[in-house]
């Protein structure tokens, strides 16, 4: 019976190192369905050498995309892959700094992204939606 | 007195005393003195890992736990991320690399005030 339970408990802690692999999330871009590969396909060439937490969460991103309008499917094509090879860091100041500008009223936060495009140039590559107009 | 004269007046009672006894309870005293002595060096080794050779159930139970600790640590832990605020970060007016910058924050609060 001793025998038999040391052979269980080591059997237990191999499936925990295997759902630790699982849970590692690696995913081949072989192994996607056609539906995620579709929302991640300008990102192809660089998926299999993303980190798995890096995957996991484009393939969140990967679930949402057949519920956005074309327009918007189109524009997230375009950005996806300087969105990848940003570094972690700017992804996570990005995200952070998009917070931030949420938590202000619609207004204002319009008014501050018309006043970004302004300063920066118009550095607004491909706009989401067309610019509103700056209450005053 | 002060505790550290108290302390070596009692030593010396104490061997005063010892070597007053005879040499049948000296023995005794020393028989005794060895067994407790290896009494404690026995129990100092039951860990838990001697625990678990005698009763094998118990690693299986820690094995579980760890099981259970890493699955509640991977999966409860992280708050609920389901990709939105990346989409909508994504097919904002602005593009992702605008809010990427360092002083995209300082300017935010420029703006602000």
């Amino acid at each position: 019976m001793a025998q038999g339970a040391r052979q269980l408990t080591l059997g237990l802690m191999l499936l925990a190192m295997a759902g630790m692999a699982q849970a590692a999330g690696f995913r081949l871009w072989s192994e996607l369905s056609p539906q995620e590969q579709t929302a991640l396909a300008p990102i192809a060439g660089d998926w299999n050498h993303m980190p798995a937490q890096q995957q996991e969460k484009l393939l969140k991103v990967a679930k949402g995309f057949a519920k956005l309008p074309p327009k918007q499917q189109q524009v997230l094509h375009i950005r996806l892959q300087s969105w990848v090879r940003m570094t972690p860091e700017q992804r996570k100041i990005a995200r952070e700094n998009y917070k931030k500008l949420l938590e202000l009223p619609q207004e204002k936060q319009v008014q501050i992204k018309r006043r970004w495009m302004e300063a920066s140039g118009s550095g607004l590559s491909v706009p989401a939606s067309p610019p509103q107009e700056t209450p005053r | 007195m002060n505790q550290q004269e108290f302390t070596h007046n009692l030593v010396r009672a104490l061997n005063q005393s010892t070597r007053e006894l005879d040499a049948a309870t000296l023995a005794r005293l020393a028989s005794v003195r060895h067994e407790v002595v290896r009494g404690d060096n026995h129990h100092a080794g039951h860990g838990v890992l001697t625990h678990a050779h005698r009763h094998p159930w118990l690693g299986l139970v820690m094995a579980v736990g760890l099981l259970l600790a890493g699955w509640f640590v991977v999966n409860l832990q992280k708050p609920a991320d389901t990709g939105q605020a990346d989409i909508l970060l994504l097919t904002d007016d602005l593009p992702p690399n605008a809010y990427a910058e360092q002083d995209f924050s300082k300017w935010l609060k420029a703006q602000d005030n």
